[in-house]
């Protein structure tokens, strides 16, 4: 019997990582350690790291359809031409609104998908993934249906005489690209908070509340320090897909809601500008990488200001 | 409006969760400064209702008061209630002393009064070298007076805790019970607390309600509830007991005065805390261990019943015979008296019983 469970056993104490091991065999277990990360590191550099390195070449060289490939910094300076700035100023605000009016919905549902609706919690969560499982493109081309002069906001409002004619501002406008942006990644904003909400004690919110607190302060003081990882996680995994978005400034921004994406894009694939095109990336890099930084210093904060 | 002597009074409340009855109609009234216990199995519903007077569940049916005012509709950051929860719910990102302090900032005082109130309490259940701790580095007990704190620095006037020691070993727990009787005692308010464990209720409460799916079975001291049980549910809850089907003969004013035993072998006298009995009721005879006593031969004058000793059982300061009576039934026996070379498995013995310690539960 005691034969049976030996392998069993032994497999068991097997450290994953060869944390566990001693002396001579630990040594074995950092080199085979070195073999395991060579792969995802040798994919990751060379998939990631060395076209952004291409990119960042690029950015310091003449390459326009009649460039000779020559050193410059003409290219950062021709970024900051006002309609760059212009663009750049616009992908800000888009991406701030979007990713403001993104968090305003996401933590509210968030709470209520994991304290409040009881046995509908499930299969709510599956229809958000599943929402996400449609094409991008077939979803804005869906929302232009839902926005466009003759589309269904307009109808309903014009039968129900609440407007003459058709409103003109809700399509080719930075709102329609604040809605479609929020809309398609209200999933991936949602799923981390709901994940962090999961993580809170019921009962915690219940004590918050026997000992005094009405719903804000509850909020304030119990509920937003304990998701505030989460919700650093959520504004990482979002600002970052939203601010280099293309697809949909280039289907309902129109001109007044155009943004660095979809003009980076166009300097590549139309116009054979890969020197701006490159310099514009670093631009959206830095700004990304800047909203990041700003996020971690806002969530410190917050850990500090709660208890009071 | 008029001062309420009662702390918490339940009328007829009832709670529903879809088909579950949890609560079934229950009243209970609970003075102020009183310890008062709710005792029942696992999953009789005291959960439940300490909760409804928390505030967190609604009565489907009935009336809760808080110092005389219905409070059915007063939401539980409104009332002058508070729960120790029996997992202590803890804030988890917050020290014992901003654990602690939650409740005095929420209502409108100075911070340095906070202060006061915050370390007296914590003082109160000795964690006050504890402040800057999170819950996560604490040990159990140690969680458990933190909540404590939590909830007493608030002055309510009912405090609420649910199985609060259920997390700890026997001997902190008795430590623990001896420590919340103190702190009950300095503090004066009226405490209801959830247990399952009859001993605790017994050893803290000044009264106890013993629960059984949903219902009440009994309210009274523990003497009451321990000497007196209204129904077979509580005597066999309560304490140990021997119980033994009879018949009532006679009764006077509605306590049986001839209970006939065991196919009419042994009659006795019984009181009776429950419904009155009435001649040819049937009728259960509470028979508590320590109350019974061995005979080599029949006793006289007192009422006594043949056995056969099945074991006898070592158990320090005392013995304990178990004895097969004419019924097969058997009996747990425990005689201070009785050495245990005097009665050996195999031996015939009789067990009798003084009449004022028999009590009869109607079926
Ligand atoms: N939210 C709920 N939904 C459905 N049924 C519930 C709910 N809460 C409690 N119940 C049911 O009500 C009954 C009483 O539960 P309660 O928690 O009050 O028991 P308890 O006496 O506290 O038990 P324990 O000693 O195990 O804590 C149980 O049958 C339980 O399953
Ligand atoms: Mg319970």
């Amino acid at each position: 019997m005691s034969d049976a469970q030996t392998p069993a056993a032994d497999h068991a104490d097997t450290p994953v990582l060869g944390t566990g091991y001693a002396g001579k065999a630990r040594s074995r277990g950092s080199f085979s350690a070195f073999i395991y990360l060579a792969g995802p590191v040798g994919v990751l550099l060379l998939f990631f790291a060395g076209p952004l390195g291409i990119l960042a070449l690029y950015s310091f060289q003449e390459r326009s359809r009649t460039g000779d490939g020559s050193w410059t910094i003409s290219n950062y300076v021709n970024a900051l031409r006002p309609q760059y700035v212009e663009t750049a100023l616009n992908t800000l605000v888009i991406a701030v609104l979007s990713m403001v009016l993104l968090l305003v919905i996401a933590y509210p549902l968030a709470y209520l998908l994991a304290f409040k609706v009881g046995r509908w919690e499930v299969p709510l969560l599956l229809a958000l993934a599943l929402s996400d499982e449609l094409n991008p493109l077939i979803r804005i081309y869906a929302w232009r249906t839902v926005l466009g002069r003759n589309g269904l906001v307009n109808t309903v409002l014009t039968q129900l005489r609440l407007i003459d004619q058709p409103l003109d501002w809700l399509i080719f406008t930075k709102f329609a690209v604040v809605v479609v942006l929020t809309a398609s990644w209200l999933p991936y904003a949602v799923i981390p908070l709901y994940a962090a909400m999961k993580t809170i004690d019921r009962r915690v919110l219940e004590a918050a509340r026997d000992l005094g607190a009405g719903w804000w302060t509850t909020f304030r003081s119990v509920v937003f320090p304990l998701t505030a990882a989460g919700f650093l996680a959520t504004i990482v995994i979002v600002f970052i897909p939203i601010i280099s978005d293309f697809a949909a400034p280039a289907l309902v921004g129109g001109t007044s809601g155009r943004m660095l994406a979809s003009v980076t894009e166009d300097l590549f694939l139309g116009r054979g500008e890969w020197g701006i095109g490159s310099a514009l990336t670093f631009v959206l890099l830095a700004a990304s990488g800047l909203v990041v930084w700003f996020s971690y210093k806002l969530t410190d904060l917050s850990r500090l200001a709660t208890h009071r | 409006m008029t001062e309420s002597p009662y702390a918490l009074e339940l009328r007829n409340v009832s709670k529903h969760f879809g088909d579950i009855v949890a609560v079934d109609g229950i009243d209970l009234q609970v003075p102020q400064g009183e310890f008062f216990s709710l005792l029942g199995p696992s999953g009789c519903g005291k959960t439940t209702t300490l909760r409804m007077i928390a505030g967190f569940e609604e009565p489907t049916e009935g009336t809760l008061l808080l110092a005389g005012r219905e409070s059915n509709d007063i939401p539980p950051f409104r009332r002058n209630t508070n729960l120790v929860f029996q997992s202590y719910a803890l804030f988890p990102h917050m020290t014992v002393f901003e654990n602690v302090a939650f409740g005095p900032r929420r209502a409108r005082i100075s911070e340095r009064d906070v202060h006061k109130r915050v370390m007296e309490a914590l003082e109160t259940v000795r964690m006050h070298e504890y402040v800057d701790r999170l819950p996560r580095s604490l040990s159990g007990g140690q969680r458990q007076r933190v909540a404590l704190a939590r909830a007493i620095v608030n002055r309510p006037a009912v405090l609420l805790l649910d199985e609060p020691l259920g997390a700890l070993d026997l001997k902190l727990r008795k430590e623990m019970q001896l420590e919340l009787k103190r702190i009950q005692r300095e503090v004066g308010i009226c405490f209801v607390y959830v247990t399952h464990d009859q001993e605790e209720a017994m050893t803290m409460s000044d009264r106890l309600a013993v629960m059984n799916r949903g219902r009440i079975e009994q309210v009274g001291s523990p003497e009451e509830v321990y000497h007196r049980p209204a129904t077979r549910f509580v005597a066999e809850f309560i304490g140990e007991a021997n119980l033994l089907d009879g018949t009532v003969e006679a009764v006077e004013q509605g306590a049986p005065t001839r209970v006939s035993v065991a196919g009419d072998t042994v009659t006795t006298v019984a009181s009776c805390a429950g419904a009155p009995c009435e001649v040819g009721d049937r009728v259960s005879l509470v028979l508590r261990p320590e109350h019974l006593h061995l005979h080599r031969d029949r006793p006289n004058g007192v009422p006594a019943m043949p056995g056969r000793v099945v074991e006898a059982i070592f158990q320090g300061s005392l013995i304990r015979f178990v004895i097969e009576g004419p019924d097969r039934r058997r009996l747990s026996v425990l005689d201070t008296t009785a050495s245990r070379d005097q009665a050996a498995p195999g031996d015939a013995v009789w067990v009798s019983w003084l009449p004022e310690w028999v009590h009869a539960v109607v079926e």
